[in-house]
């Protein structure tokens, strides 16, 4: 792993740090920070460290979150009452996220489900659960599978073929046949349907992934 | 809602920290990363990041000092190490401490015999 690469993971992993110790109002974050930086930096040691090296060194020293909450606890701290500052961090709060935003989606053309679409992505933007990245990411991602669903079934009337029978009137009693022209407009060709198919499953596929990894997180977090 | 095993240790974890942290320096000097290794060898340190809040606490309540030092390998470390207020912080901790790990024993074994 080139030393650039390595340094813009690491940098974006304090960076990261930083917005929390910030939203948090803590005043040594420079302190904490810069000591988090020098721990990087004798785990790893001089030697090129592989991309494994530095998510394991991250890794280990763990959620950026945990960090600011953990700097913005007062001593002495038996009292659990420390997490009440955050806002909106109940243990149902990733549930309810999750769930109002994808059944939102899922149903939007209707009046009532775009409130739950909204009240969802306000809960999830309120919330002290998820760093700003990860509220952006569920923004656009959570209501993908909804949204997906709900073209392709508009995508089934609307681009379905349509054919129009036509035929000219002949003479009664003549024996001739009244000649049919059939003509036919709308479809999909092939490669357009396997566009689209990929498209959806993406989107599907897309969702859930941010679903699963956004209440974990949370869950997590909620402690 | 009945706690779980996780809350539960940070809970406990918030008492006794700082102490085992002052308790790692008694004797010698350490720089972050050594200090980070021993602690989350046991439960004591839910991830190691959470380590360098509780330092920079430490630091500025005056109970550890810090000092340059240069390395064999890479840049200069910043070591910790325990003022004279750290020393008898650790001491009234340790005076505490062992009478209140006897009275939770005792509470927790009464009844289970």
């Amino acid at each position: 792993m080139g030393n650039s690469a390595r340094s813009a993971r690491v940098d974006r992993y304090l960076a990261e740090v930083d917005a929390a110790l910030t939203e948090r109002g803590v005043v040594d974050r420079a302190d904490i920070v810069a000591s988090l930086r020098e721990h990087i930096e004798s785990a790893l040691g001089e030697d090129p460290a592989s991309p494994e090296d530095v998510d394991e060194v991250l890794a280990s020293l763990g959620d950026p979150l945990a960090i600011a909450a953990e700097a913005s606890t007062e001593t002495p701290r038996y009292v659990v009452a420390a997490r009440d500052s955050r806002r909106w961090v109940a243990p149902w709060i990733p549930a309810a996220v999750v769930a109002l935003v994808m059944v939102g989606a899922l149903t939007w053309v209707f009046y009532l489900p775009i409130l739950v679409l909204l009240a969802g992505v306000v809960l999830l933007w309120g919330s002290a659960l998820w760093t700003p990245g990860e509220k952006l990411l569920g923004t656009l991602l959570l209501p993908a599978p909804g949204v997906a669903l709900w073209a392709l079934g508009v995508a089934a009337f609307t681009t379905a073929e349509v054919c129009e029978s036509e035929s000219v009137a002949v003479e009664v009693g003549s024996d001739e046949t009244p000649p049919v022209e059939t003509t036919c407009t709308g479809g999909l060709a092939v490669w357009e349907n396997v566009v689209w198919t990929g498209l959806l499953v993406a989107a599907v596929v897309a969702g859930v992934v941010a679903a699963v990894v956004l209440y974990r997180r949370g869950v997590a977090r909620a402690l | 809602m009945v706690p779980s095993e996780a809350q539960i240790q940070t809970n406990l974890r918030r008492g006794a920290l700082e102490y085992c942290i002052l308790a790692l320096l008694r004797g010698r000097e350490r720089y972050g990363l050594d200090i980070a290794r021993d602690l989350t060898q046991g439960t004591l340190l839910a991830s190691e990041g959470t380590l360098y809040p509780l330092l920079s606490r430490l630091r500025k309540g005056g109970l550890v000092a810090t000092s340059w030092q240069e390395s064999e390998s890479g840049p200069p470390r910043r070591y910790y190490s325990l003022t004279a207020d750290g020393h008898r912080a650790l001491q009234i901790f340790e005076a505490t401490w062992k009478p209140f790990r006897s009275a939770v024993d005792a509470a927790l074994a009464s009844g289970t015999e």
